[in-house]
């Protein structure tokens, strides 16, 4: 048996945040996601989560469980001492229970470009990168979006301009990504006291993370690359 | 990736560092010289005449001094900077605060300066 102590919040009603406890018989080999939907199908309809592929790989159900963020379709009841305390993710709007309003860091992944520019003519059937080029970036593009990261990451509690980890993780996927060739533009974009630069190298991000990544180091080594640029007089500002 | 502010902050990180390692050097330094080991003492106190003579001693000591002093100050002003900006002040009360600092770090530095050439000059 396990006790789960879930973190409900309406704002549209006038009921105030509070804990609520619930009590899962059978949790042998569950996860804290089959938890939740144990609840949700057996004894509170209400209750509200985001979940998806089940496996680790989409990234919804990211959350606080027991102190830490967590993904709750990777996290065993059992490794939990049976006593699973849930919150939201934390630095962004609860629309209700364990669901919370992903825009600012999906607006701040989008601010980042994340996608490869290439101003050199299209090749007829693909941009070649090899095996060696490929592995620099390999680490990197791991990232699921869950948002652990976001969540656990002090800056953002009081500055909602930061960039974010995940963000400037990406930005290191594509600085080092041997197909893309605005790695000034993107380091400019980043070289600022809302960007790398925010950074007090806490190491939550990386405590944190559910795929081992390690967002602190490529924090770190924008910086790095940012600093030799600057010095360099390479940075370059563009628009839009 | 619209146009933002400067990238002045890679400049003023690197210098933090910079500074940070520096002063480390200085710290351990002043610290050997002036507290610990050194015998600059008369009849085993550490007295001003004893700090003075070190200091008209030699060239050293005073380019010592002269760089030890800005580099503290930029290191400890910025840092609060750094601690202060995390809390995303509007754009008028950061400036604000910005020249606050540089008001004091400018008026520390001048203050210590004419200090330090006093006692180089053997004055009071
Ligand atoms: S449900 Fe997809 S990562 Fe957990």
């Amino acid at each position: 048996m396990a006790i789960f102590k879930v973190f409900r919040y309406n704002p549209e009603s006038y009921e105030i945040a509070r804990f609520q406890e619930y009590e899962i018989p059978d949790t042998e080999s569950m996860t804290v996601l089959e938890g939740l939907y144990y609840i949700l199908e057996n004894i509170d309809p209400t209750l509200a989560f985001r979940s998806s592929c089940r496996e680790g790989v989409c990234g919804s159900c990211a959350m606080h469980i027991n102190g830490e963020y967590r993904l709750a379709c990777e996290t065993q009841v059992s490794d939990m001492g049976h006593n699973v305390t849930i919150r939201p993710l934390a630095h962004m709007k609860i629309i209700r229970d364990l669901v919370v309003d992903l825009t600012p860091f999906f607006d701040n992944y989008e601010k980042i470009k994340p996608y490869l520019i290439n101003s050199g003519p299209v090749p007829d059937k693909e941009f070649k990168q090899s095996p060696k080029e490929r592995k620099r970036i390999d680490h990197h593009v791991d990232c699921i979006l869950c948002g652990a990261c976001y969540g656990s990451c002090p800056v953002l509690a009081t500055d909602s301009a930061y960039l974010g980890p995940h963000a400037l993780l990406k930005v290191l996927r594509f600085v080092d990504d041997s197909r893309d060739d605005a790695a000034y533009e993107r380091l400019a974009y980043v070289a600022t006291d809302y960007g790398i630069f925010r950074c007090h190298t806490i190491f939550n991000c990386q405590q944190v993370c559910p795929k081992d990544l390690d967002p602190t180091g490529a924090i770190g080594k924008l910086k790095m690359k940012a600093v030799k640029g600057k010095l360099l007089g390479k940075l370059k500002k563009t628009g839009t | 990736m619209a146009e933002r502010v400067s990238n002045q902050s890679a400049l003023t990180w690197f210098l933090q560092r910079i500074t940070g390692i520096l002063l480390a050097f200085f710290l351990v330094t002043h610290l050997n010289v002036h507290h610990l080991f050194h015998d600059i003492t008369l009849e085993g106190i550490i007295n001003f005449s004893g700090v003075r003579e070190n200091l008209q001693a030699s060239l050293w000591w005073k380019i010592y001094y002269i760089v030890f002093v800005p580099f503290i100050v930029f290191h400890a002003l910025n840092g609060l900077w750094q601690i202060i900006a995390d809390f995303r002040l509007k754009s008028r009360a950061a400036m604000i605060v910005k020249a606050l600092f540089w008001i004091l770090g400018i008026t520390l530095v001048a203050v210590a300066i004419m200090t330090l050439s006093n006692l180089f000059g053997g004055g009071a």
